[in-house]
C-alpha cells in the first residue's frame, strides 16, 4: 500500500469520525435516530410484537378504553388497538420506503440525464419538471387512487409516480455543479466514458445529499399516505393505516378518546423522528449551514 | 421584461395544455364509467344513450378537441353527478369557504411567523431560539389532521368551548384555522430565521453598522429587506397551496370547501369537475410562480429575468 492510499484512507476515517461527532452532538438527532430504529424494528417484527393479528376482532369487547388486557383499548369491532397500531406502523414504513424506491429511481435517472448530458436533453427534463410542478403532488396522487382503486401497492405507485420532482431537481442541480469540477474533467481527460464518469466519479458525491433528502421525504410520504387513507382514498380495511384509524376515530371523538389519541400521537412521533434525523444529517454533513 | 413575461405565460399555457392532455387520456383509458353501474346497472340502449349524452361515445381525440374548444371559451362543462350544475358552479359553491380559511390562515402565518423568525434570529442560540426552532420543526412535521384531532378532543370535547364540526359562524373557523396555520406559520418562522441569519453575516451589514446606523434601522431596512428575498420564493407556492390544499382540514371539520368537493368528485368519478379543478389549480400555481419571480427582481435588483435556465 503506498503512502498516497494511506493518506486517503486516513482522511476518510477522519471525515467519518468528524461526521459522527457532529451528528451525536445534536441531541434531537440522536433521539430521532432512536425513534427511526424503533419504527423499523416494529415494521419488521410487527407480527411477533403484536398481541393479536390486525384483523382479529371480538365484538363483545368492542370500543373498550385502555385496560390491562388491551393496553391501548379496542376499536369499533373489538380489535386490539395496540396490534392495529403496530401493523399500521409497518404499513407506514413499507409505503414510505416503497415510494422512495420509485421517486429515487425516477429522480436520479431524470436528474442525471438532464444535469450531466445538458443540451436538449436537459431542456426536456426542465420542461418535465415544470409541468410536474404545475399541480400539487397530493392532488395527482388522489386522482390516481381514484382511478386505480384502493390498496397498499396502489398507494405506493400513486405517491411514487407523483412525488419525484424534488429528487430530480436536486440530482440535476448537483450534476450541474459537479460537472465543472477538476476531478471530473480529469477523469474525462484520461478517457473514462460518460457512464463511468457519471456514476463512479460524480454520483458518490451526491449520495450524502440524497440521504438527507431521503430523511425528509420519508416523513412527508408517511404524512401523505396517512392523508390519503384519512380521506378514504388510501388503504382499505382490514389492513390498518394510521390515517384511517384517525379518520374513523372522529366519529367517536366524544366518547372514545383513545381511538383518536393513540394513532395521531404515533404518526406525530414517527414523522418527527425522521425529521430530526434529517436535520441532524444535514447539519453534520454541512457544518456551515446554520440551524 | 415584457418579452420575458410573454414567454413565461406561453410556457404556462403549454404546461396547462400538456397537463390537460395527460389527464384526459388517463381518465378515458381507464375502465369503468362515471355511473355507479354496480348499484344501478346500465344496459344496451340506455347505456348508449347515456354515453352519447355525455359525449363519451366519440373517439378520444374528438372528445379532447371538444374539451379544448370549450376550454377556450372558459367552459369547463357540466358536472356528471350534479347534472344541472356547471363545473364553475360546483367550484363557486366550495370556493368561499376554502378562500376564507386559506386567507385567514395566510394572514396568521405571516403575522406570527415573520416576527417570531426575526426574534429567534436576533437571539441566535438562546433558549428562546432553540424553543422556536423545535416548535417550528414540530409544526411543520406533525400532520395537520393529527393536530386537528387533538384540538377537537381537548378544546371541543373536553373543555366544550368550540363546536367540533360545521360551518357558518366564527366559532366554526377557530379550530380549523389553528390546525391549518400551524405548518405554514412554522415554515415561515424557520425560513425567516435562517435568511435573517444569512443576511446578518454579510458584509453590507457590517458596513451599515460601521457607518453608525441605529440598530433598528440596520435590522429592518438592511437585514430584513435582504432576508425577504428568499422568503418570497417560499411564499409564492404557499399561497395557492393554502387556497386549494385545505383538503384534510375541510374533511375533518366538515367544511363545505373546494377540497371536499374535489374528494367527492374523485369518489364519484366526476371527470369534468376533476379536470376543472386541476386546470384551475395549474393556472393558479403557474401565475403565482410567475408573480413571485417578478417580485424577486423587485426585491433583489441584481437578479435579471432572462430566459429560463432553472
Amino acid at each position: 500500500m503506498n503512502s498516497l492510499q494511506e493518506a486517503e484512507e486516513k482522511g476518510q476515517k477522519r471525515r467519518k469520525a468528524n461526521f459522527m461527532w457532529r451528528f451525536r452532538r445534536n441531541k434531537l438527532a440522536v433521539v430521532g435516530l432512536g425513534i427511526v430504529v424503533l419504527c423499523l424494528f416494529i415494521a419488521m417484527f410487527a407480527n411477533f410484537l403484536a398481541p393479536t393479528s390486525y384483523d382479529v376482532g371480538n365484538l363483545t369487547e368492542a370500543r373498550q378504553p385502555p385496560s390491562w388486557s388491551h393496553i391501548f383499548g379496542t376499536d369499533a369491532v373489538g380489535r386490539d388497538y395496540l396490534s392495529r397500531m403496530l401493523y399500521a406502523t409497518r404499513t407506514s414504513i413499507v409505503v414510505a420506503l416503497g415510494v422512495q424506491v420509485i421517486t429515487l429511481t425516477i429522480g436520479i435517472s431524470l436528474g442525471t440525464l438532464g444535469g450531466y448530458l445538458g443540451g436538449w436533453v436537459d431542456q426536456i427534463v426542465v420542461r418535465i419538471i415544470e409541468i410536474a410542478t404545475g399541480i400539487p403532488a397530493l392532488l395527482i396522487a388522489m386522482f390516481i387512487m381514484g382511478l386505480l382503486g384502493h390498496s397498499m401497492w396502489n398507494v405506493i405507485f400513486a405517491l411514487g409516480i407523483s412525488g419525484w420532482v424534488v429528487e430530480t431537481r436536486i440530482t440535476r442541480g448537483q450534476f450541474l455543479a459537479f460537472k465543472e469540477r477538476e476531478f471530473v474533467i480529469a477523469a474525462q481527460a484520461i478517457g473514462a466514458n460518460r457512464f463511468r464518469v457519471a456514476f463512479r466519479h460524480i454520483f458518490p458525491n451526491i449520495i450524502p445529499i440524497l440521504a438527507v433528502l431521503l430523511a425528509f421525504q420519508v416523513p412527508a410520504v408517511i404524512f401523505n399516505e396517512a392523508g390519503l387513507s384519512f380521506l378514504g382514498l388510501g388503504i382499505d380495511e382490514p389492513v390498518p393505516s394510521l390515517g384511517k384509524m384517525i379518520s374513523t376515530s372522529l366519529g367517536y371523538v366524544r366518547t372514545y378518546w383513545h381511538m383518536g389519541l393513540f394513532p395521531s400521537l404515533m404518526i406525530a412521533i414517527i414523522t418527527m423522528g425522521f425529521t430530526f434525523v434529517g436535520d441532524g444529517l444535514r447539519d453534520a454533513l454541512d457544518p456551515t449551514m446554520n440551524r | 421584461m415584457i418579452r420575458y413575461s410573454l414567454g413565461r405565460l406561453l410556457g404556462l399555457l403549454g404546461s396547462v395544455l400538456i397537463i390537460s392532455l395527460i389527464l384526459f387520456i388517463a381518465v378515458r383509458w381507464l375502465p369503468g364509467t362515471p355511473w355507479n353501474e354496480a348499484e344501478i346497472p346500465l344496459q344496451g340502449a340506455a347505456k348508449e344513450n347515456m354515453m352519447r349524452k355525455y359525449g363519451l361515445d366519440q373517439p378520444v381525440h374528438v372528445q379532447y378537441a371538444k374539451y379544448l374548444w370549450n376550454l377556450l371559451h372558459l367552459d369547463l362543462g357540466n358536472s356528471f353527478i350534479y347534472k344541472t350544475e356547471t363545473v364553475w358552479e360546483t367550484i363557486a359553491r366550495g370556493w368561499p369557504a376554502t378562500a376564507k380559511i386559506g386567507s385567514v390562515t395566510l394572514i396568521i402565518a405571516f403575522s406570527i411567523g415573520i416576527p417570531v423568525g426575526i426574534i429567534a434570529a436576533l437571539r441566535q442560540n438562546s433558549l428562546l431560539d432553540y424553543t422556536v426552532t423545535f416548535l417550528a420543526t414540530t409544526g411543520i412535521t406533525v400532520p395537520n389532521f393529527a393536530v386537528a384531532v387533538w384540538l377537537v378532543m381537548f378544546v371541543s370535547v373536553k373543555m366544550d368551548l368550540l363546536p367540533t364540526q360545521g360551518w357558518g359562524t366564527w366559532q366554526h373557523m377557530v379550530l380549523p384555522v389553528v390546525a391549518y396555520s400551524l405548518a405554514p406559520t412554522s415554515l415561515i418562522a424557520r425560513f425567516t430565521r435562517v435568511s435573517m441569519l444569512e443576511a446578518m453575516r454579510s458584509d453590507y451589514i457590517r458596513t451599515a453598522r460601521a457607518k453608525g446606523l441605529a440598530e433598528p434601522v440596520v435590522i429592518l431596512r438592511h437585514v430584513f429587506k435582504n432576508a425577504l428575498i428568499p422568503i418570497i420564493t417560499l411564499v409564492g407556492p404557499l399561497i395557492p397551496n393554502l387556497m386549494t390544499g385545505s383538503i384534510f382540514i375541510e374533511n375533518t371539520f366538515g367544511i363545505p370547501g373546494i377540497g371536499r368537493h374535489f374528494v367527492t368528485s374523485i369518489f364519484d368519478r366526476d371527470y369534468p369537475v376533476i379536470m376543472g379543478v386541476f386546470m384551475l389549480v395549474a393556472v393558479l400555481f403557474g401565475l403565482t410562480y410567475f408573480i413571485s419571480d417578478i417580485l424577486y427582481t423587485w426585491a433583489d435588483p441584481r437578479v435579471r429575468l432572462t430566459d429560463r435556465k432553472t
